[in-house]
C-alpha cells in the first residue's frame, strides 16, 4: 500500500475578491513522488502550494499530510515536515548566510535556550549538500541569485524536511544553474527519501525532473497523470492558448515541447 | 573594575554634605515679578537665583539663572539649598510639588486682585524679616493709586496677551482689578479663569471700544486686518493700541503703577 | 574573533562607568558631590535615563523585525499621542498633580493600544501593513484631540510640550516611587521574555511567510509581542515623555555594530540606548542655563552621526 504524502479531498478555495480558484479539487500525492504543477499565470498553482504548506486556510475540503489533517498540526509540527521555497525572497535586514540558515532549525529549538550542538552540525551538514559552505559569513544581499537560492535550500534542509514544496525557484537562474538544482534536488531526493512538490513555467523542465505532473487552468482541473499523458498537444493549447509541437526527447524519452 | 564602582558609591555615602557658611536667609524667585518685588524691598542681598526671565532691574539679571518659568532645573534650585522658592501657580504647579517632595520650602505667588497683591508685598517683607519695610513701600503705592485721576466715562476695554488662541484677562486678574478701579471696562471681566482662552466671535461680539495688545502679532496693522473686525469700534475709531510695555500691566509688581499712570494719560485725553 | 568580543565588551563598559560617573556627579559648575542631589536628583534621573533608553531602543528593533519595516520607532503604535493626550485630558479636567501625571499618561496610552489592537487584529486577519495603519490612524486620531482639548481648554497648556519633548528631571515621592517600582519590575521581566523570542524574530524578519513556514505561530507571536512591546512603551513614555530617534536609531547602529541577528541587536539595542539617553541627559541639563527637552539633544547629536553611519555604510 502506497503512502500517501499528501490526500487532497474536495478542495474548494477563493480569495475573498476574485472567482474560486478551486472547486473540488482531489488529488494524491505518493511518498517520494516528484510532483510538478503548471498551468498559466492565475491558475491557481501558488496557491495550491501554500494550502499545501499550511499557509492558507480553504473554504472546503480537506489537505491530509501523510495522513493528518494539517491544519490540526502546530506551525511547528508542520515545520519539522514541510519544507516551503517561496516564490519571492526579500533580504530587508541583512543577515549572514549562516545566520539564514540557521533559522531553519526554528521548529526544533525550545524556549530559552541556545543554539545546539546538533543543530550546528544539521546546519553545516545542509550547507555542504548545497555547496554553500564558503559562504558562512557573508551578508546575504552580497550574493548572486544562484547563491541566494542554494541558501534558502540549505535553510529548508536545516529543517530536516520530508516533503519540499518550491515555488518556480527557477525562474531566475541560468541554465546552468537550473540543471545543477534539479541534479542536487534529485541527489537529495533518493538520499533523503523526500518528496517533492514543484511549481514551474518551464514545461520541459517539468517533463524530464516530474513523476507526475499536474495541469491546472484557471478554476480548472485539467489532468493530473505521467508527463507523456498531460503534455499533449490538445491539452498545452487549450490551456496555454499556443500550439504547441510535442516531440520526444532524444537523451530522456520524455515529452520535449517546442513552441 | 566593579570593585571601583562600588568604592565610588561607598564614597559618596562617607562624604559629608556641604556645611552652610551662607547667610540664613536664601531666597530663589521663579517669578520676575517677584524677583522686582525683592528688590524693591531692597533685600536682593538673600536672593540666590531667579530665572532667565527676571530683568528687572538691571542687577537682576546678574543673579545666578536656574532656568526658564516652565521648566527650570530643579537641581540648580535644590543645589542652592533655599530657605524659600517663590513660584507661581498654575504654571508652576509642577515644580511647586517636586520641590515639596523634595523638602524644599515654597511659597505661592498668585495674588487675583490688588488689594491681595498688596498683602502678598507685606507677606514677602515677612519672609525677610522685613515687614516695616513692606509695608510702607504698600503704603507708597496705594498713595500714588490713589493720586491717579480716575477716569470719567466707562471705557470699554479689550486686553490682549495672545493671539492664536486669543488670551485674554479674566476675573481673577490683578491687572482686571486696577482697570476696574481705573474706571475702566475689562469686556472679558466676567470670565472665570486669570488669562481665559477666548474667540474671535466673542470679541467681535462684545465689541470694544479700545484694543490694548501685548503680543508681537498685535501690532495695529495686524488687528485691523483681522477678518471681521471692521465692525469693531476700537477698529472704526482707530483706538487700538499696540506699543506699551507689557512689563508694566502683566507683572505684579511695584511698577503696575507705572502702568496705571499711562492708561490714566491715554484714557485722560479721550472723550 | 575572540579577541573583538573582549575589546567590544570592554569598551562598552568603560563607556558605561563613564556615563554614569558623569550623569551622577557633573554638574552645572563641573563636579561636586553633595550627597542630596547625588540621591534625591541625579539618581532617579539616571535610572529613568537607563531604563527609558533601554527600553525604548529594544522596542524599536522589535518593531522593526515585527513589522518588517526598517523605518519603524516605537510610537508608530500610537502610544506616544494616547499618553499625550491622557495627560492632556487630566489637565483638561483639573487633575494635574505632578505626581499623577503618569497615571493619565498610562490611561490615554492604553486607550489607544486598545483601539489599534481592535483596528489591527480585528477578525483574526493579522497583516503587518494593517497593524501599522491602525497605529498611524490612531496617532492622527489621538494628537487632533489633543489639539482640541488645548483649544477648548480655558487655559493654554503649554506643559504639554515638554511632556512631548521629553523629560527625564524625574522626583519621586512613595506613590510614584511605588508605581515606578512595580511597572519598571514588569519591564524588565517583559524584555527578558521578549528576548527569548529572539531567534523567532530572526524568522520574523523574513516575512510573516516565511516565518510560519519555519514553524513560527504568527499570529500567536504578533499578539503577545504587541501587547509586551506595548507595555514597555507606554511605561516609559507615562514616566519620561516621547524622547524621539532613540528607538529609530539605536537598533540601525547596533546592527551595525553587531550584524542583523536579534539574538545580539536585542540586547546590544538596550545597552546603545541606555548609554545614548543617560549621556544625552548629562548633555541636556549641563548644556545652558535652561534644561533642554531631551528629545532636542538626541536628534541635534544623532542626525548628524547616523548621516555619517550611513555614509559609511553606503
Amino acid at each position: 500500500m502506497a503512502i500517501f504524502a499528501y490526500e487532497i479531498k474536495n478542495l474548494y478555495f477563493q480569495y475573498s475578491t476574485s472567482e474560486p480558484l478551486f472547486k473540488g479539487l482531489s488529488i494524491k500525492i505518493k511518498e517520494k513522488e516528484w510532483f510538478g504543477i503548471i498551468g498559466p499565470n492565475g491558475s491557481g498553482k501558488t496557491t495550491l502550494l501554500k494550502i499545501m504548506a499550511g499557509l492558507l486556510t480553504p473554504q472546503k475540503g480537506a489537505v491530509l499530510l501523510f495522513n493528518n489533517n494539517i491544519f490540526s498540526l502546530t506551525p511547528k509540527e508542520r515545520a519539522k515536515i514541510i519544507g516551503y521555497f517561496p516564490q519571492e525572497n526579500f533580504f530587508i535586514f541583512d543577515f549572514t548566510v549562516k545566520e539564514i540558515v540557521l533559522m531553519g532549525r526554528n521548529p526544533y529549538r525550545k524556549r530559552f535556550s541556545f543554539v545546539t550542538k546538533k543543530d550546528m552540525e544539521i546546519v553545516e551538514k545542509a550547507m555542504e549538500l548545497t555547496g554553500t559552505i564558503g559562504l558562512e559569513d557573508k551578508k546575504i544581499n552580497e550574493l548572486s541569485t544562484g547563491e541566494k537560492q542554494r541558501v534558502i535550500l540549505a535553510r529548508i534542509l536545516a529543517q530536516e524536511p520530508q516533503v519540499l514544496l518550491l515555488d518556480e525557484f527557477t525562474t531566475h537562474l541560468d541554465i546552468a544553474y537550473q540543471i545543477e538544482f534539479i541534479n542536487l534536488l534529485k541527489r537529495l531526493k533518493d538520499a533523503k527519501n523526500l518528496t517533492i512538490v514543484f511549481l514551474t513555467h518551464d514545461l520541459n523542465l517539468a517533463s524530464v525532473a516530474c513523476d507526475r505532473i499536474l495541469l491546472l487552468a484557471k478554476g480548472e482541473f485539467i489532468g493530473c497523470d505521467v508527463p507523456e499523458k498531460i503534455l499533449r498537444e490538445d491539452l498545452i493549447e487549450k490551456v496555454y492558448k499556443v500550439k504547441p509541437i510535442i516531440k520526444t526527447h532524444p537523451l530522456t524519452n520524455r515529452p520535449l515541447i517546442i513552441f | 573594575m566593579r570593585k571601583i564602582f562600588f568604592w565610588f558609591i561607598f564614597l559618596i555615602f562617607c562624604y559629608p554634605s556641604k556645611k552652610d557658611e551662607k547667610p540664613k536667609i536664601r531666597v530663589v524667585s521663579l517669578v520676575p515679578a517677584v524677583t522686582e518685588i525683592i528688590f524693591a524691598l531692597n533685600c536682593e542681598k538673600y536672593l540666590v537665583g531667579n530665572t532667565i526671565y527676571c530683568d528687572y532691574p538691571e542687577e537682576a539679571k546678574k543673579v545666578y539663572k536656574v532656568g526658564d518659568l516652565i521648566n527650570p532645573s530643579i537641581e540648580r534650585i535644590v543645589s542652592l539649598k533655599p530657605t524659600i522658592v517663590f513660584l507661581t501657580y498654575p504654571l508652576q504647579k509642577n515644580i511647586d510639588e517636586k520641590l515639596r517632595a523634595l523638602k524644599v520650602n515654597t511659597f505661592v505667588s498668585a495674588p487675583k486682585s490688588l488689594k491681595e497683591m498688596f498683602e502678598e508685598i507685606i507677606k514677602i517683607g515677612e519672609f525677610f524679616n522685613e515687614k516695616e519695610r513692606a509695608i510702607r513701600l504698600v503704603d507708597s503705592l496705594k498713595e500714588e493709586l490713589a493720586k491717579i485721576k480716575k477716569i470719567k466715562k466707562k471705557k470699554r476695554v479689550y486686553i490682549e496677551i495672545n493671539d492664536t488662541p486669543p488670551i485674554t484677562i479674566g476675573k481673577n486678574s490683578f491687572l482686571n482689578d486696577l482697570l476696574a478701579y481705573l474706571g475702566l471696562e475689562n469686556i472679558f471681566g466676567d470670565k472665570e479663569y486669570e488669562y481665559p482662552v477666548v474667540k474671535h466671535e466673542e470679541i467681535i461680539l462684545r465689541n470694544p471700544d479700545y484694543i490694548i495688545t501685548f503680543h508681537p502679532q498685535g501690532k495695529v496693522k495686524g488687528v485691523i486686518s483681522r477678518l471681521g473686525y471692521e465692525k469693531v469700534n476700537a477698529v472704526r475709531y482707530g483706538k487700538i493700541i499696540d506699543s506699551l510695555n507689557p512689563d508694566y500691566f502683566l507683572r505684579n509688581s511695584p511698577r503696575i503703577i507705572i502702568g496705571a499712570k499711562i492708561l490714566a494719560k491715554i484714557f485722560e485725553n479721550e472723550k | 574573533m575572540r579577541n573583538r568580543k573582549i575589546i567590544e565588551i570592554i569598551s562598552l563598559s568603560v563607556f558605561f562607568l563613564l556615563i554614569v560617573f558623569l550623569s551622577l556627579f557633573l554638574g552645572n559648575e563641573g563636579f561636586f558631590f553633595d550627597k542630596t542631589i547625588i540621591l534625591n536628583i541625579r539618581l532617579p534621573r539616571m535610572i529613568l535615563g537607563f531604563l527609558t533608553g533601554g527600553a525604548l531602543a529594544f522596542c524599536g528593533a522589535v518593531l522593526q523585525g515585527l513589522l518588517e519595516n526598517p523605518l519603524c520607532d516605537p510610537y508608530i503604535l500610537g502610544i506616544a499621542s494616547g499618553a499625550a493626550f491622557g495627560v492632556s485630558f487630566g489637565y483638561f479636567i483639573n487633575r494635574y498633580s505632578y505626581f499623577v501625571t503618569p497615571i493619565f499618561a498610562f490611561l490615554g496610552a492604553f486607550l489607544a493600544i486598545l483601539l489599534v489592537y481592535n483596528l489591527a487584529f480585528y477578525k483574526g486577519k493579522t497583516n503587518k501593513l494593517t497593524l501599522i495603519l491602525a497605529g498611524v490612524i490612531v496617532s492622527f486620531l489621538f494628537s487632533s484631540l489633543t489639539m482640541l482639548l488645548m483649544v477648548f481648554s480655558k487655559r493654554p497648556l503649554t506643559e504639554i510640550i515638554y511632556l512631548l519633548m521629553g523629560n527625564l528631571a524625574i522626583v519621586f515621592n512613595k506613590l510614584n516611587l511605588i508605581i515606578f517600582i512595580i511597572v519598571n519590575s514588569l519591564t524588565i521581566i517583559f524584555l527578558i521574555i521578549i528576548n527569548s523570542y529572539a531567534f523567532e524574530l530572526n524568522c520574523f524578519a523574513l516575512g510573516s511567510e516565511v516565518a510560519e513556514s519555519l514553524g513560527v505561530n504568527t499570529k500567536k507571536f504578533m499578539r503577545v509581542l504587541f501587547f509586551l512591546v506595548s507595555f514597555i512603551i507606554t511605561v516609559q513614555v507615562a514616566f519620561a515623555g516621547a524622547i524621539s530617534f532613540v528607538g529609530l536609531m539605536v537598533p540601525h547602529l547596533a546592527r551595525f555594530l553587531f550584524g542583523s541577528n536579534y539574538e545580539k541587536v536585542l540586547p546590544f539595542s538596550f545597552i546603545l540606548g541606555a548609554l545614548t539617553v543617560m549621556g544625552a541627559d548629562v548633555i541636556a541639563r549641563s548644556i545652558a542655563p535652561v534644561e533642554l527637552p531631551i528629545s532636542i539633544v538626541t536628534t541635534f547629536f544623532g542626525a548628524p552621526f547616523f548621516l555619517y553611519l550611513l555614509k559609511k555604510n553606503l
